[in-house]
């Protein structure tokens, strides 16, 4: 029985992680989290926005992910999202900064259309999301 | 000889075009290695998502999607994709050839194209049915903009007003090679033997969360989107891979003319300066007589 599964990470910007060793990875998706330990079944999903825990024999380690798309197969977990860091990669200034300017947006003064409102809501979620991240690294 | 100072205002000449070439390879080099982290980053994201994609529509049989319609709608519609910039070596006129091999292939199909970048389309403009020319706010477009392009292709298949849409580009392979190609872009085709193969690797269906439909169509959407960026990626890679390389080539038949014409204007040097000795010394010969 196979200990160890590998997990893929890539994004359109580029590749996050490639071949990491994991036991245990724990996945947001759309129905909420799923844990994919190893001799897990063969599942496609959909990601939702927030923060991907893997273990490794050398430690925990995170990433921030937000829509895209996990597919479980065989010995290999690949992730394909549209944004992704790695925990230690989070701009710690930025992401705060981003955070504000979309609680700013978000806080009423002036009036948003929809597109706008879903825009800003979107943008805080990924916001705190990484803040979260960050402070987990 | 007033040979000498011509040859010497051809050599400072081409001393001018080899700065020129040299700078310009230099410049290419550096956006090359841009744009080639740029798509070598993409390409693993991009073909596991194509495959994905094939994977499930050639599993899950009774699905169907707009983007993968046959249409019996003979109008098709291409994107070229080329550069508006010259002096890139075959890159333009490559990719105008594969463009007029692909139209003989198509006698029964109506096209229409659409074009990023001007060169192609300079090229090609009197002999096809010539579309919209997409121009773009910087030299390399941004997702977002390519969006729009795709966007627009996309919603003429939608709505039936065209049967196919392909794309026509340079593929990137690597700094010194690229690839001019013509692909289908829409309707999406996972053929019969994709599908053997397909179901062999994969004996096994997947557990969908939430569902299969669902998954595909948020997913097939964003498969076209990132193969019509992908492409573009490509396209500016091999760009500046090609304008490298023909400057590469320009600078090194400048400096071997420079070489010839220096050789050719000392030797007419030594000539004169000889000519002048002999004067000099018959001169003297005479008056010592």
């Amino acid at each position: 029985m196979a200990s160890a599964f590998k997990l893929n990470l890539y994004t359109p910007k580029g590749v996050v992680i490639r071949d990491l060793e994991c036991n245990d990875i724990v996945i947001p998706t759309v129905r909420g989290e799923i844990n994919i330990l190893p001799e897990h079944t063969h599942i496609l999903t959909e990601l939702s926005t927030g923060i991907l825990t893997a273990k490794t024999v050398n430690g925990v380690r995170h990433f921030s992910v937000t829509a895209g798309l996990c597919r479980v197969l065989a010995d290999t977990v690949t992730i394909l999202s549209f944004t992704s860091e790695r925990a230690e990669d989070v701009d710690l200034e930025r992401a705060k900064s981003a955070k504000a300017k979309a609680m700013d947006r978000l806080s009423g003064k002036e009036s948003l259309t929809d597109v706008d409102l879903l825009k800003f809501r979107r943008k805080l979620e990924r916001a705190e999301m990484r803040l979260r991240a960050a402070n987990l690294r | 000889m007033a040979n000498i100072k011509e040859l010497k205002k051809k050599i400072k000449s081409t001393k001018g075009t080899f700065k020129i070439t040299k700078a310009m390879k230099l410049v290419s080099a550096s956006k090359l290695n841009k744009a080639q982290a740029r798509i070598l980053g993409l390409r693993p994201y991009s073909t596991e998502l194509e495959e994905t994609v094939r994977t499930v529509a050639a599993l899950a049989t009774d699905y169907t999607n707009t983007y993968f319609t046959q249409r019996e709608n003979k109008q098709s519609v291409v994107l070229v994709i080329s550069s508006d910039k010259g002096l890139a070596g075959g890159y333009n006129s490559q990719l105008g050839k594969t463009v007029r091999r692909f139209i003989a292939e198509k006698p029964d199909e109506d096209l229409k194209f659409f074009w990023i970048g001007k060169k192609v389309r300079d090229l090609l403009a009197k002999e096809v049915n010539a579309g919209k020319t997409f121009t773009f706010a910087k030299a390399e477009p941004t997702y977002e903009e390519i969006r729009k392009v795709a966007d627009e292709l996309g919603q003429m298949f939608m709505t039936g007003e065209v049967g196919k849409v392909y794309v026509a580009y340079n593929s990137f392979i690597s700094a010194i090679a690229f690839d001019s190609k013509v692909r289908q872009l829409l309707p999406m085709q996972v053929s019969a033997h994709d599908k053997d193969t397909i179901k062999t690797k994969y004996p096994y269906d997947f557990k969908y969360e939430p569902g299969a439909a669902e998954i595909l169509d948020t997913l097939v959407p964003e498969v076209y989107l990132t193969t019509v960026y992908t492409c573009m990626l490509d396209a500016i890679a091999s760009e500046h891979g090609s304008r490298m390389n023909a400057m590469e080539n320009a600078s090194k038949n400048s400096k071997e003319v420079i070489k010839k014409l220096s050789l050719k204007m000392n030797k007419m040097r030594q000539a004169r300066i000889t000519t002048e000795l002999i004067e000099v010394v018959s001169g003297a010969e005479s008056l010592n007589g």
